[in-house]
């Protein structure tokens, strides 16, 4: 009985190790000393956040961007790998200049904003984290985010590469804002036939490009 | 009525019309925003980002303003000097 005791003893705390080498030999952290989950919302105190898109068409070229930002995501430190979060982005915030484009990219053939008003990214994990550099608290790394892109009523997997900034609160960052501070800064593609945005006839690919690119500089503080 | 004058006058406007393109970018579509990058120079990040905003401001483009007004000024001026010439010739 013993034995059969010390057994299962040695086994639980076998498993337990192996859980723990395995949660730390796939977790890469900013090494800033700071650990723990932190929840991120996003503020235009930090520092403005914008998403700008552009797109490249035989007929013209086509740049905006989107102040209306929303989001918040998890984030521990000492394991990015495990940072989950949502992104909004109000439509009717889009500008790019001309106001009947605005209204017409806002409409049912384009981004529909009527019934989906917002675009939306569920990040449910970073991959490929690489530490870039760690700092007095400051550290920067490097991913790739994988998540749950909603445009038009369409969810599809959208991976993003990822540049994550941390700042530890200090005298200098509270003069903005409360918190610890996170930056995050991205570049992706959305291709408009994969969310069934075809747009007036013959318009994609001529006035429109058939890709979007995306540009995402977001800035948010710890709650 | 001095058709000569007309035709002057649409030729002229049809010039200023096409300079003033020329001087708000010579973009094919005409905007209602103007675009204005802001470069911020974040010294908690250590970054410098690029942030655009649109401040309401009329660019004159081909479409759906320029292009339409100069050929209009352009066939008037036209027309004018021929009915000139025309009356010219008869007097």
């Amino acid at each position: 009985m013993k034995r059969f005791k010390t057994n299962t003893f040695a086994f639980f705390v076998s498993c337990g190790l192996l859980a723990f080498s395995v949660n730390s030999a796939y977790s890469t952290g900013f090494n800033n000393g700071i650990s723990g989950k932190k929840t991120v919302v996003l503020n235009n105190k930090v520092s403005d956040n914008q998403i700008k898109f552009y797109s490249k068409a035989p007929a013209e070229d086509i740049e905006g961007a989107a102040n209306g930002i929303d989001g918040s995501f998890i984030i521990d430190p000492s394991n990015v790998e495990a940072t989950t979060g949502t992104f909004t982005v109000a439509i009717k915030s889009m500008k790019s200049g001309i106001e009947m484009r605005d209204k017409h990219m806002q409409g049912p053939e384009w981004l529909g904003a009527d019934k989906n008003p917002d675009i939306k990214y569920v990040v449910t994990k970073i991959i490929d984290v690489q530490t870039v550099s760690s700092d007095k608290g400051k550290a920067v790394v490097k991913g790739i985010a994988v998540g749950n892109f909603f445009l038009n009523g369409v969810a599809k997997e959208i991976k993003a590469p990822v540049t994550i900034t941390y700042v530890p609160e200090s005298d200098a960052t509270r003069k903005k804002a409360d918190g610890d501070f996170v930056m995050v800064q991205t570049e992706f593609k959305v291709v408009l036939k994969d969310f069934n945005i075809a747009g007036k006839k013959g318009m994609v690919g001529s006035k429109v490009g058939d890709t979007i690119d995306i540009k995402a500089n977001l800035y948010g503080a710890t709650k | 009525m001095n058709w000569k004058i007309i035709g002057i006058i649409s030729f002229v406007t049809a010039m200023a019309i096409a300079g003033w393109w020329i001087a708000d970018g010579a973009q094919i579509y005409s905007k209602d925003q103007r675009k204005e990058t802001v470069k911020v120079k974040d010294e908690i990040f250590g970054t410098e980002t690029e942030t655009i905003k649109y401040v309401d401001d009329f660019q004159l483009g081909l479409l759906p303003h320029a292009a339409p007004m100069i050929g209009a000024l352009v066939l008037l001026g036209a027309f004018s000097f021929l009915k000139a010439r025309r009356r010219d010739t008869i007097m």
